[in-house]
């Protein structure tokens, strides 16, 4: 078990990570999420022994790895595997010795046998013999995650693994590499900015704001009780509302919809004005004035996908009910 | 080793602090009397060649604008070829060109009663440094303009430019960093010049240097004049270092591919055509023709082949041994330092120190580094029976040239190691278990190979054609082929001179064309 306690790390008198604490359990994937400048290559340059935190303890196994800015392990030496974000294949090296490097302890047919093994479990028979420059972006990733994984390592580190990839490729790529995670012996950490990777392969998510951990649970956990606005509005595809002077959380599950005034409702609803369709990059958006005692936490408009209008013909100024299941709301302690 | 690399100027320093009784007139004399001029010549000669090499690379640049792609490369290898004509050779071949008694001068004389004008003079030096060291501006400003003048072109005279507006934009917007670089080479290349002034007799620093050398046989007044010789030769550095801070993280870098093509007046691309033609025969043909000719008649006149072979012999030997003692050196401390820098410095560390103590010498005019190591070798010589003695001066002799030319390896070997980002071999260190060896020999060494052959060529050239730290350290009866060339050339003899020039001369072809076939790597 991978297990941080009280990291903080300080660089250039300014604090990157606070107090992060979690515990990474056998064969677990973990995906560290977070906009750019939280943190999250921190954290991982600090478990890997690369930076030095201010203090803190990073366990594996209950044995010490480091405390504060001492390594007790070699950062070489903690049996990791690392893919690093620009992925740093070895240039002059072909596909299959690119994966052989980290061999050198087994014996030559051992190794030979682990290398084919990997180039046929990554499906990169085609392309072994061909330097990575060659390579397409979802053939080098492969390359590149095969190559860390070869030596049998206890826990592979991924950074941002899918962020130079077209949608496509790292739609299958994603669909693959979860095959490939669910039949390994490791625990795996993932960084990235990107909540459908984690809510795809992670087991558990952490949420890192400002270097500080926001929250840290399961996809389904975060999803649905999201323990802080932020969380909501980065993680989650829910609203958040103010009622009561509370700041509410309705997740998707507590399916939104939307009816003119005079129709009838099952679902408990509020009130509002409809003010016309506006679009953004993702698509059309119905914009809702809602009544005073029932606000969007930011802004003073709700902001509904056209999808939940329900083939209404709305026009600007009428009367709508938004709905929701009063029971599946969530409250967030902000 | 920084301590050991720096040790000349740090002797130098030491033996400047007092002068002895006897040597205490000459140093009057020389701050009465030859101190102005000689500041004075050297700052004309700096600022009249940087200023005429930008004229001249500018104009070079726009006049092969109007030719087809494959014409302008080939204009460009031509136009280059300067570059491998040490100075000395070009002082020499224009000196006899223009004698009173050779074939031009007679020529204009007799049938034009016209006089030509005198090369030994600060323009006519201006002139002729400004021919042999214009390719450090031409070279760099022609790849950058190459890339993007026929867009920028366009979209300035459609944003209603005049044309010489819009190539002033144009050379303003991406021409300053080359133009400004290159001007800082040619301006340290022309401080450090030793054979190209003293074989055209103008008074520099560096002839005065050996001339209190030679003449007054005083290694003090020689080090005095080298000290004032560094003031500029660092502010120079430090304006290039400015430069460095300045441009950093600059836009000039973008690549803009060429597809479109302008159209040219026909008087414009009959004008460039004369211009550039004439230019070549100027600063290419004729002084080849001449040195082919002479080097003809030296053969043909006297019986000295033995020699050159023997001299080229020597300057080959040279020419290995010192590369090789050069790049191993650079490579076992470019490894130490990435071993401390991976493994204690966690990546965090900088190369500085390579930058100062292993670099500077290249910035040093030669003649100042060999005044230091002279007076360190007048330390140990005494020490020394004269069987040693003779050892002992070659040592000094590769040493020197080890201090001035070591940048080249580590600049190289930098360029190598962009290949490499601190994750590559953080990656290579975790993946094989932090076998650090390992990673030298399959990761980081192979990476960097052609560098390191190419690392090789150069210095091998550099060692091959340098003349005042040579001249200065070399043992007692021993000659190259560059100081066998200044010998001829200060008597005048011009057949000689060419002859013992060739091999220099087709080493650096070779170099030429070795580099240009592996462009891509070394641009």
């Amino acid at each position: 078990m991978l297990s941080v306690k009280n990291l903080f790390v300080e660089k250039e008198n300014r604090e990157i990570l606070k107090d992060v604490s979690f515990s990474l359990h056998p064969n677990e994937i973990l995906c560290v999420l977070g906009p750019s400048g939280c943190g999250k290559t921190t954290l991982l340059n600090s478990i890997l022994g690369f930076d030095s935190p201010k203090s803190g303890e990073i366990t594996f196994n209950n044995s010490l790895l480091s405390t504060g800015s001492i390594n007790h392990v070699d950062p070489f030496e903690r049996d990791f595997g690392v893919v690093f974000q620009e992925l740093n294949l070895f240039p002059h090296l072909s596909v299959s010795k690119n994966i052989e490097f980290g061999l050198g302890k087994l014996d030559s047919s051992e190794a030979r046998n682990r290398v084919k093994e990997l180039i046929q479990e990554f499906s990169l028979e085609n392309c072994s013999n061909q330097l990575p420059e060659s390579l397409s972006g979802g053939e080098r990733q492969r390359v590149a995650i095969a190559r860390s994984l070869a030596p049998y390592p206890n826990t592979i580190f991924l950074d941002e693994p899918f962020s130079s990839l077209d949608i496509n490729t790292k739609r299958n790529l994603r669909v693959f590499l979860k095959k490939i995670f669910k039949g390994l012996n490791s625990n795996v950490f993932m960084i990235t900015h990107d909540k459908e990777d984690a809510i795809y392969l992670a087991d558990k998510v952490l949420v890192l704001k400002n270097g500080s951990v926001e929250q840290f649970g399961s996809p389904k956990e975060v999803l649905t009780q999201p323990s802080s606005q932020f969380t909501a509005d980065f993680f989650c595809s829910g609203k958040s509302l103010v009622y009561e002077n509370k700041v509410i959380y309705l997740s998707p599950q507590c399916f939104f919809g939307l009816k003119l005034e005079g129709e009838d409702s099952k679902l408990d609803f509020v009130s509002g004005t409809f003010l016309g369709e506006s679009s953004n990059s993702s698509g059309d958006i119905l914009l809702v004035d809602l009544d005073a005692d029932f606000k969007p936490y930011r802004g003073s408009l709700m902001e509904l996908p056209v999808s939940y209008s329900n083939g209404i013909d709305l026009n600007a100024g009428e009367r709508v009910k938004l709905e929701f299941k009063m029971d599946q709301i969530h409250e967030i302690k902000d | 080793m920084g301590l050991v690399f720096l040790s000349p100027i740090l002797f130098l320093f030491e033996k400047s602090k007092a002068i002895p009784k006897d040597a205490t007139s000459n140093w009057v004399f020389v701050v009465d009397k030859m101190l102005p001029e000689l500041s004075a010549n050297s700052f004309f000669l700096v600022i009249g060649t940087i200023s005429l090499s930008v004229l001249i690379s500018i104009s070079l640049v726009i006049l092969i604008r109007p030719f087809s792609l494959r014409i302008r490369k080939f204009l460009v290898a031509i136009l280059s070829l300067p570059l491998i004509f040490p100075i000395y050779v070009f002082s020499f071949v224009y000196l006899g060109m223009f004698e009173w008694a050779a074939p031009f001068p007679t020529f204009f004389r007799e049938y034009f009663s016209l006089s030509t004008p005198s090369i030994k003079t600060i323009p006519g030096a201006i002139f002729v440094f400004s021919i042999a060291l214009y390719p450090y501006v031409f070279i760099p400003l022609e790849i950058k303009v190459n890339k993007a003048w026929e867009n920028l072109f366009i979209v300035s005279k459609n944003l209603g430019a005049s044309t010489p507006k819009t190539v002033f934009l144009i050379l303003r917007v991406i021409g300053i960093k080359p133009i400004l670089f290159g001007a800082v080479v040619i301006g340290l290349e022309v401080l450090s010049d030793f054979g190209g002034a003293s074989i055209l007799g103008i008074d520099t620093y560096t002839t005065a240097i050996y001339t209190a050398w030679s003449s007054f046989f005083s290694i003090e007044i020689a080090t005095r004049l080298g000290l004032i010789l560094l003031v500029p030769a660092f502010l120079i550095l430090f304006f290039e270092n400015i430069l460095e801070y300045f441009f950093k993280g600059k836009t000039t870098e973008e690549e803009i591919l060429n597809n479109k093509k302008l159209i040219f007046s026909r008087i414009f691309y009959l004008t460039s055509c004369s211009i550039i033609f004439f230019f070549t025969i100027l600063s290419l043909i004729l002084p080849i023709f001449h040195l082919i000719k002479w080097a003809f008649v030296a053969l043909v006149n006297g019986d000295v082949f033995n020699v050159l072979f023997e001299l080229t012999t020597t300057s080959l030997i040279l020419g290995i041994l010192v590369p090789v003692f050069i790049l191993v050196m650079a490579l076992k401390i470019t490894i130490i330092l990435k071993w401390v820098n991976l493994r204690i410095r966690n990546g965090s560390g900088n190369n500085l120190f390579v930058n100062i103590f292993c670099q500077y010498g290249y910035g040093i005019p030669g003649n100042l580094l060999a005044v230091g190591i002279l007076v360190f070798s007048s330390y140990l010589n005494s020490y020394f029976t004269s069987s040693f003695s003779y050892h002992l001066a070659l040592m000094f002799l590769v040493f020197g040239l080890m201090v001035k030319f070591s940048r080249i390896a580590f600049k190289n070997f930098s360029l190598g190691e962009k290949a490499f980002s601190i994750n590559t071999e953080r990656s290579a260190l975790i993946l094989n278990g932090n076998n650090f060896g390992k990673y030298i020999v399959d990761i980081y060494f192979p990476g960097i190979k052609k560098y390191f052959i190419g690392s090789f060529f150069i210095l091998g050239v550099e060692v091959f054609k340098e003349l005042p730290i040579t001249l200065f350290l070399r043992p007692i009866g021993v000659n190259t082929l560059s100081t066998k060339v200044y010998e001829y050339a200060s008597e005048g003899e011009w057949e000689q001179c060419a002859l013992f020039t060739l091999p220099i001369l087709l080493l650096g072809c070779a170099l030429k064309l070795f580099l240009d076939r592996k462009q891509k790597a070394f641009a």
